[in-house]
């Protein structure tokens, strides 16, 4: 087995309740892990490439870097170390946002900071090059499979097309990384680049089941549940020490032995977290993946556990940041109605300050926080509240000091 | 006793000429029905291996324990994961054993 290393970020004191003493002796006593670095910020650290080119030389081949939510630095942190590690080999460990934001408890969030770094070491370490990394689409295991067509008739982008043999073969223009075609697959044979099964499996494996509290795995959709989580966070809202995240590519990617798997390990819940109805951007995840689900709350029924223990979350789309209207500036051109992609704007006759006149009213379940309409107001009206003119102009100005 | 084909479940692997359940059948008993739904072609020559529950991607197969084993509710489920099958048996007298059976070594 080749060895591996974890680089932490205390970011700055921002993460006050986790004791990183306690985290870095676990760390350092454990046989498999060669080498612990700590860092104060390691987004602004200068030296990150050669550090990176040092523990290279130390003979790692893999790395965790336990740091803030993969949104913000993931491509900076792989861009950083890509010249002395391969990014397939390089897993970001989020206990910023999800252990030491979400759990007020400093002891509850230092246990789950260090079961994430253990999740993200076990699926680096189970990271395997089986054909498809410098390739980009799924990668499917001929000799095993049974031509069962399953992936081509799920498949939302028609990117697997039988090949003389009549095994799938995925086209590697049309594939668009969903895993699809992996959460259905029986044989369990389809991976990838960054997600395998045995990776998954291995990550649910170093969960700490036996704590008091029921121990909830949420599988969150890639493209947003996960980020609207760590928004959520970052804005103050709180869980229970108890909820282990799993990224996902989508949640029909999610196949049902892995939530066997984390059932047989000893989780009491499984909760997959994806779009709404109809929002998937992969056109048909959410309904696949509703549609597993309760074939296995009936198998679950069968074996006396309650069906309920498995669950669909949907959370909307851009949950926290939408589009504001101010009535007080409106003047009622109806630009903004016509503008609107979702048709969120509706005009409405209203009486204000004694007058009768036409104004804008959003409609917020429709309204996805695109701006469109704030770039168009003439009259200044819309403003969408966490990306308003000054805050940009702010921004600029801090960029042009440095 | 037979597998038991729950139809509502059963998508007869999308109406594919050899679904998993007839691949894997040991005793080459599984077929593809009229209605396009997998069923037992000669229910006393099955011996219970159970392969076909075990296979089906949609949970749609169930398999009753004989009379001599355990009468109802006794009964035997498996549930696949990576590399582990869980089996949960639940006997004549209700009580609920699980047992969790590596099966792959990697």
């Amino acid at each position: 087995m080749s060895c591996f290393g974890v680089l932490l970020c205390r970011c700055n004191g921002q993460m006050p309740n986790i004791d990183f003493e306690r985290i870095v002796s676990v760390l350092s006593k454990d046989k498999k892990i060669a080498a612990v670095e700590i860092r104060d910020r390691l987004c602004i650290d200068p030296g990150m490439e050669e550090l990176g080119l040092q523990l290279k030389e130390s003979g790692l081949e893999r790395l965790v870097v336990a740091a803030c939510s993969p949104l913000f630095c993931k491509k900076l942190f792989i861009g950083n170390l890509s010249p002395a590690f391969n990014p397939h080999l390089i897993e970001i460990a989020n206990i910023r946002e999800q252990c030491s934001w979400l759990v007020t408890d400093p002891k509850a969030a230092t246990e789950k900071a260090l079961e994430t770094i253990k999740m993200s070491a076990a699926k680096v370490q189970k990271a395997k090059n089986v054909g498809n990394w410098d390739r980009n689409c799924v990668y499917v295991l001929k000799n095993k499979c049974d031509k069962c067509k399953r992936c081509v008739t799920e498949c939302p982008n028609q990117a697997m097309v039988l090949d003389c043999d009549g095994f799938p073969e995925p086209q590697e223009g049309k594939c668009q990384l969903c895993g699809i075609c992996l959460g259905g697959c029986p044989l369990k044979i389809i991976s990838l680049p960054d997600f395998r099964l045995e990776e998954i499996s291995a990550m649910l494996e170093q969960i700490d089941y036996s704590a008091r509290e029921p121990v909830v795995v949420a599988f969150m959709c890639d493209r947003h549940a996960y980020w609207e989580l760590d928004t959520l966070a970052a804005e103050g809202y709180r869980t229970g020490a108890n909820l282990r995240t799993i990224p996902v590519p989508c949640t029909g990617a999610v196949n049902m032995s892995i939530i066997n798997d984390a059932i047989t390990f000893g989780a009491d819940g499984v909760v997959l977290v994806g779009c709404n109805a109809s929002q998937c951007k992969y056109r048909q995840g959410d309904i696949l993946a509703k549609a597993r689900l309760t074939n296995l709350q009936d198998t679950l029924q069968r074996m006396m556990l309650e069906p309920e223990r498995i669950t669909y979350l949907s959370l909307s789309e851009n949950y926290t940041e939408k589009c504001q209207l101010d009535i007080e500036k409106c003047s009622g051109c109806m630009i903004c109605s016509t503008v609107c992609p979702f048709g969120a704007i509706e005009a409405q006759t209203l009486e204000h300050n004694g007058e009768k006149r036409l104004i804008a009213v959003r409609v917020p379940q429709a309204c996805r926080g695109c701006g469109i309409c704030v770039g168009y107001c003439h009259s200044a009206a819309c403003w969408l509240p966490h990306s308003q003119d000054q805050e940009i102009l702010g921004l600029i100005d801090r960029a042009m000091e440095w | 006793m037979p597998p038991k084909v729950i139809l509502e479940k059963c998508d007869g692997c999308k109406a594919e000429h050899e679904p998993l359940c007839e691949q894997v059948c040991p005793g080459n008993l599984m077929t593809l029905g009229e209605n396009k739904k997998a069923k037992c072609r000669d229910l006393r020559d099955c011996w219970d291996c159970m392969s076909c529950t075990k296979a089906c991607p949609q949970g749609a197969i169930e398999t009753r324990l004989p009379y001599q084993l355990g009468y109802y509710p006794a009964k035997l489920t498996p549930l696949m994961g990576t590399n582990q099958i869980t089996w949960t048996c639940v006997d004549i007298n209700g009580k609920i054993e699980r047992f969790v059976i590596k099966n792959r070594n990697d």
